[in-house]
This record gives structure tokens, sequence and C-alpha cells, in this order.
């Protein structure tokens, strides 16, 4: 174990509540000397002036570039959210969200997993609150299948060498860069209009439904009708395509007929597109 | 004059960090480049096209590591979970060697994802002794520790900058990345003389050297790298040169990222101060 190095605790303590306040590092400073006591670190006591730069100074600017720099990365990882909230109501939740929810992991890809749940939850007087919880929803998932675990997927020639009968009893495994998603707004075309920077109002409520993967190493996002939606979120759930498809039938909505009359093609293109990396059975 | 290193790491020569903008670029040309920087964090808890493209540019060039949260300095314990991805990313990338900066970026759990400074003092020199020595233990490796650009300086600070970092690199038996950017970003914000800071560091430690650009405030100066290596920097480069000798040496650039072909001749200007070392030492 190293030695313990208890002047040094103390500042880098201090120097990181004062730069991470949400206030600025003069109300930080001020923040912890009246909640600690006696033994709190005075600013001037702490860090020098420079010829042209108060103490104050010299640590604000480190305090400025932890907001600024969270918020770039938060930023680029939800451009529709900000989008939707304008950049002065963007940054503000952001700044709010870092406060709330401060960094814990080494690596900034992990900052704003929470993002979408806190927007769902906490961010109460943002407009549209559910549809912008829903539109980070897909972003983060984005985020996140860009980094997933890489798996071979299988190739077409292997699914296609199962007998006819042995189809029903299959399991198959998924690529770990996908996920699906059901959501109350229609989040993916409303995403597509932005990137495409084509004006659209924000959407009424609707179900839609939506995969998010990883092919070739990019990461797609594509609308499902609720029957592919159904079948692949059983499938992914460990079911056997028979037992899936056996579900799926008892559903009100679901017109099983036209749901088997569609799987080869459905198969052939999620082959393709990388969904299925291994069969269980 | 040429020092070796006291590992004799290799003068890689001129290098440049491998950014995300560029990936299409190298993978299509395959530039003559002598080999590559990595952020070591950016292909970590990743397996995504980052790792995919690094796997293939690694079978290609030489690699060399460095990294952002190391957090050496920082008073929490020492997180083994994140050097274990680190040491399995540089086997995987056969990584020629690995470093990351004098700094903590945060404390008690939490993180600022920036590059802290440290009060240079006897305590604080001990702690980072102890823990150098501890991280080299678990890598199997020395590490090459970067002079991070400094904003404040610490009223218990009692050794100079480069005095602190010469007697870290000798007690703890690790390599130094002389960041000759930070050296006048951090001189120029304490008001200290740069060539004098160049005359305190020991070069048999000195493994890799940074080139950058920087924000001048006026009344600050800021460690962007968002512009052209200035003058003056060069004039810094030039001075290490003649006292060291060759140094592998990178320019990083992360923020208004130019094109490849760009990136490429400005840490090509480096050459006619390498080669200007040589004429010298030849007359």
């Amino acid at each position: 174990m190293p030695r313990e190095a208890s002047q040094l605790d103390r500042i880098e303590r201090w120097m990181h509540s004062v730069v991470t306040h949400p206030d600025g590092a003069k109300a930080g400073t001020k923040a912890n000397s009246t909640q600690n006591n006696e033994q709190a670190l005075k600013l001037e006591q702490t860090v020098l002036p420079s010829d042209e730069l108060t103490s104050l100074d010299r640590i604000s600017i480190y305090a400025n570039m932890y907001f600024w720099r969270l918020n770039e990365v938060i930023s680029n990882e939800y451009p529709t959210v900000s989008h939707v909230l304008g950049e002065e109501l963007f940054n503000k939740v952001v700044k709010n969200y870092v406060t709330h929810h401060p960094s814990t992991y080494y690596n900034l890809n992990r900052l704003s997993i929470k993002f979408p749940l806190y927007l769902l939850t906490e961010a109460k007087d943002i407009p549209h609150q559910e549809f912008v919880a829903a539109v980070a929803t897909v972003e983060r998932a984005m985020e996140d299948m860009f980094d997933e675990r890489h798996v071979e997927r299988i190739p077409m020639e292997t699914l296609q060498r199962i007998p006819d009968e042995k189809w029903a009893d299959i399991r198959l495994q998924f690529n770990p860069a996908l996920c699906l998603l059901e959501l109350d707004y229609p989040v993916n075309t409303y995403m597509t209009a932005v990137r495409e920077d084509r004006h659209m109002d924000i959407p009424q409520p609707e179900k839609t439904f939506v995969v998010v993967y990883r092919c070739n190493y990019k990461v797609w996002r594509v609308d499902l009708d609720q029957d592919r939606y159904l079948l692949l979120s059983r499938l992914k759930d460990g079911e056997t395509l028979g037992a899936a498809l056996e579900a799926c039938a008892l559903l009100p909505d679901v017109d099983i007929d036209k749901l088997t009359a569609n799987l080869g093609e459905w198969f052939k293109e999620w082959t393709a597109e990388e969904f299925f990396c291994g069969i269980i059975s | 004059m040429h020092i070796k290193n006291c590992w004799d790491f290799p003068d890689l020569g001129l290098g440049v960090g491998l950014r995300t903008v560029h990936f299409n670029h190298i993978l299509e040309n395959w530039p003559k480049v002598d080999w590559f920087e990595i952020m070591s964090e950016n292909f970590m808890d990743t397996e995504g096209r980052p790792l995919y493209v690094l796997d293939q540019i690694a079978e290609r060039y030489p690699i060399v590591m460095h990294g952002v949260s190391m957090s050496i300095g920082c008073t929490d314990p020492i997180d083994f979970d994140y050097l274990a991805k680190l040491k399995a990313l540089a086997e995987r990338v056969n990584a020629v060697w690995l470093g990351d900066h004098v700094c903590w970026t945060g404390v008690a759990g939490r993180n600022g994802h920036d590059l802290y400074p440290l009060p240079y003092n006897e305590e604080t020199l001990a702690f980072l002794v102890d823990r150098i020595r501890i991280v080299q233990d678990f890598m199997e490796q020395p590490l090459i520790l970067e002079n991070p650009s400094t904003y404040l300086t610490f009223a218990s600070s009692t050794l100079a900058e480069e005095e602190f970092l010469a007697r870290m690199a000798e007690d703890a038996d690790c390599g130094l990345l002389l960041d000759v950017n930070n050296v006048f970003v951090t001189c120029r914000n304490h008001g200290l003389d740069p060539h004098a800071y160049l005359a305190g560091i020991p070069y048999n430690r000195v493994v890799q050297i940074h080139l950058a650009g920087h924000t001048d405030k006026g009344t600050h100066c800021i460690d962007t790298h968002d512009s052209h290596v200035i003058d003056p920097v060069w004039e810094l480069y030039a001075d290490v040169h003649q006292r060291a000798g060759g140094r592998a040496t990178l320019l990083e650039w992360d923020d208004h990222i130019p094109p490849f072909e760009e990136l490429h001749a400005e840490v090509m200007k480096a050459a006619q101060f390498r080669q200007t070392t040589k004429v010298r030492h030849a007359s």
C-alpha cells in the first residue's frame, strides 16, 4: 500500500468539491467553508495567485472546464435531445444531471447511462418530457450498441442447412449489439427528420417499435412492425421459434398467417443484418 | 548530444495521435507515418469499430498507449480493474510503451475527467513514488508519465515542477513523457522560464516528446490541442533535442482536427529540428 498523504487527500477533496460546484468555484469555496469547520481549506491559503490572475480566477479555469467538457460529451451522445430542448435548456438539464449523477467511472462513455431515466423521472421542468426521454432512450441505445461486445454472426448457410422439421425447436443466440425498444412515440421517424435537417413537429403519442443494432461496425436504428417486434422479443428471450410463434398467435393484434408467410424473408433479412450469432439448440 | 533513455526504448520517429475522424483515411491510404499514439481509454470498454480499426493499424504501425484516467496522484485506492483492462489492451496492440499524466482526475469515487494538478512537495512525492511502483509492478513495465499543463499553484508546493518530476522519475524508476507545449503553457501561467525548466529535466528518463497547439487567453494559456504548434514551442522542442537527441515525437490535435495530411505535415516540421541537431553533431 502507498503511504498515506493526508494533506494531499484534503487538497484533492477540497478542490474537487470546488471545481464541480454547480454555481461555480466561488460558490464552491463558500459552500466548502460554511459546511465544514475551522479545518476547512481557505482558497487564498491553498491556491496562490499569479501576476495576472487571482486564486479564484485560477481555480475557476478548472471549474469552467468541468461542466463544459461533460456537456460536450453528453451533447455529442444526445444530439436529438439537444435539438428538441434547444441549446440553453439542454445545457441547464445536463448541468443538473451531472450535479445529481456525477461520474464515478474512469471512462466517459458511462457518464450518461442514467440520462434517459433522469429525463423521465427527475427533469420535471422540461417540455415534452416523455417524448424527450423516449428520444434519449434510443440515443443511449445507439451508444451502448456501438460499444457492445463483438461476436461473429452466423452465416446464412448455417440457417439454410437447418432441416424444415427442426426449425420449430431452434433457439437463436442474438448479437449482443442488438436491442429492441417499445416506445410511446414515433421517435425513429423524428430522429431521421432531425438528422436530415427536415422540420417535424413534436409528434403525438403513438406506439412504435425500434431495433437498434450494430452490423459491420455501424449502428443502425430501424422501425419494426408489431409482428416482427413481438417475434424477435420472444426469440431474444430464449424461446424456441415454435414457442415464439405460438405465443404470438395468441395475441389479439397479430395476424399469424401473415407472420408465418413472411418468416422466410424476415430471417434472410435479419441474418444478413447480423441479428444472430449462434443457434442454441 | 544524445542521451539514451534508461530502458533503451527506441526513437520511433515522428508520430501522430490516432483519432476517429482519420480512421477511413488511414485504412484507405496506409500513410507513411512512423507510429501512432492512442488514447488508451478510447479503446477500453468497447468492442465496436474503434477496436476493429485499431487491430488493423496495430498490425502495420508501432502503437504507443497514452491514457488520461490512471489518476496516479489520486488518494483513492488504486483501480486494479482499470489497470487490468489497460494491460490487456497493451498486450492486444503490442504497445511499445504506455503512459499517463502526473496528475489526479477525481477523488472520493468521483471523476472530474480532467488532469488536476498536484501540490509539489515531499508528501506528494513520497505518495506518488509508492503508487507508481505498485502500478509498474502490476503492469510489468515502466510507466511513462507526462508533465501536465497547470493553471494554478498550490501554496503547499515546495518543489519546482521539473525538480519534482526528476526526483519522481528517479525514485520510482519510471519514464517521462516531456510535453513541450505543456512546459510552455505551465511556465507562461506561472511566470517561469521554460528553458530553465528544460534544464532541470533528467533526459535519461525522457522516452517521448509531445507537441501541440494551445490557446492564449491573454492572462493565461489553455492546453487546447486545437491548432498548430507555435514558434516558441518549436524553439523549446529544438532546445530539448539539443539536450537529449532523438526522441519519439508526437503531435496531439484533439479539437478542430484538420485533415490527416495537414496533421501529418505539422508533425513533420519536427524533422528540421532533428536534422539540425544531426548536422551540428557532425560538424
